[in-house]
């Protein structure tokens, strides 16, 4: 594969991914703007290092790897001592602000790896195989761990429900 | 099988709504280029280009908040794995631009080639030191194909008079690179304002390499449309054109 075909490639899926990357970067960065800089940083690091991409899966699971990747650098983990500006740009927090929050609350205190792989099947609509390949888990552990996080992530929803 | 629960699906989609974001694929194509040298010869554009894509075969360009504490320098812990050095890091020239400090860094490796680092903010006396703020950009480049180097002739085009990488920083632009031993100075030519014409040093013996180098501090939005290599007497040995994005 030319190095051409693989730019063409790389830009047919940041346009049509685009906003599945986004979200998907913001939701591991913790900020949507660290998020959208997350995904522009990862594409010129892709674009700059196509010739890596070897062949092996496809170059949109490449990418998904490179963009996690550059969202995990900016991860912003914790909502106090920030700025007002900032607070309305964190989207999880690890204390509740009022009742709407549990659901913020309860995606935090998911293990990383559960929280990882929940917004890349939430926010990057991508199947357990391109999960597996994303993040080197098992096709297995995948589902497993998805399964436990979204069971934890009810009971959030449920205490949400009970105190309307 | 697939387990989707629609109802967490909608409660996550409020917290971050779809269609909400605009994608910029001009501005990612612009910074992917600035890294690696956009050169164009007059003669075969597309050759060229793809001798200094060959030239800068590993670029990266990291936000500098990304950059690793405790893990040496930047690069090694970059997303992709730079290139595996052969002997010591070697600190080229350190400055300080508008009141950020900048580092250029170069080391050799057994397949390839010289690689060359641009780290704008960070500290010399501690590599593994972390700049602080996150408006500047690290690049590291690898691969020149410069006379003196070995195997330099076997590339593409090459063997070139230099090689070079820009790195873009809050107080301005530098550039910099490897030169062969028998250019003096380097000759900066700017889509506006005077040429700058900066000589070259040796490299530092620990790098042992017969090479020269040179570093240019450009003011912030800057833009590099030549650079020269020039000989003791003034001569242009080699002019390297890059193109704008």
């Amino acid at each position: 594969m030319s190095r051409d075909t693989r730019l063409d490639l790389i830009e047919d899926v940041y346009r049509r991914r685009y906003d599945a990357f986004v979200r998907t970067a913001a939701a591991i960065a913790n900020s949507r703007e660290a998020g959208r800089d997350a995904v522009h940083d990862a594409f010129v690091t892709a674009i700059r290092h196509r010739h890596t991409y070897r062949g092996d899966g496809t170059i949109e699971a490449w990418l998904w790897r490179v963009v996690t990747r550059s969202a995990s650098k900016r991860r912003q983990a914790k909502v106090e001592g920030v700025s007002t500006d900032d607070v309305q740009d964190v989207i999880w927090v690890e204390s509740r602000l009022d009742v709407d929050d549990d659901l913020r609350v309860g995606v935090m205190s998911l293990p990383p790896r559960q929280r990882l792989l929940l917004f890349l099947r939430y926010y990057g609509d991508l199947d357990y195989r391109t999960i597996a390949r994303v993040t080197g888990v098992q096709v297995g552990t995948v589902g497993a761990e998805l399964h436990a996080a979204q069971r934890s992530l009810r009971r959030y929803l449920e205490e949400v429900t009970h105190h309307a | 099988m697939l387990d989707y629960d629609e109802t967490l699906a909608r409660a996550l989609d409020e917290l971050l709504s779809r269609g909400d974001h605009r994608p910029d694929w001009g501005g990612v194509l612009r910074d992917a280029q600035r890294g690696w040298g956009r050169i164009i010869s007059p003669r075969s554009p597309r050759r060229r280009l793809a001798t200094l894509a060959a030239g800068a075969a590993i670029a990266l360009l990291i936000p500098l908040t990304s950059l690793a504490v405790g893990e040496h320098w930047w690069f090694f812990s970059s997303p992709i794995a730079a290139p595996t050095p052969v002997g010591d890091v070697v600190v080229v020239r350190s400055g300080v631009l508008e009141g950020t400090p900048w580092v250029l860094t170069a080391y050799r490796t057994s397949d390839q080639g010289l690689c060359v680092a641009f780290a704008p903010n960070a500290s010399t006396s501690e590599p593994e030191s972390t700049p602080t703020t996150n408006s500047s950009s690290t690049v590291l480049s690898c691969g020149a194909s410069v006379s003196g180097l070995p195997h330099a002739d076997a590339q593409p085009g090459g063997p070139h008079e230099l090689g070079f990488v820009e790195s873009a920083s809050t107080g301005g632009e530098m550039i910099g690179g490897p030169t062969a031993a028998d250019v003096a100075q380097v000759k900066i030519v700017r889509t506006a304002g005077s040429p700058l014409t900066v000589d070259t040093f040796a490299a530092p013996a620990a790098l042992d390499a017969p090479l020269h180098f040179f570093v240019a501090e450009l003011g912030a939005g800057d833009t590099v449309q030549a650079v020269q290599a020039l000989d003791n007497s003034g001569q242009v040995l080699e002019t390297l054109t890059i193109s704008t994005p």
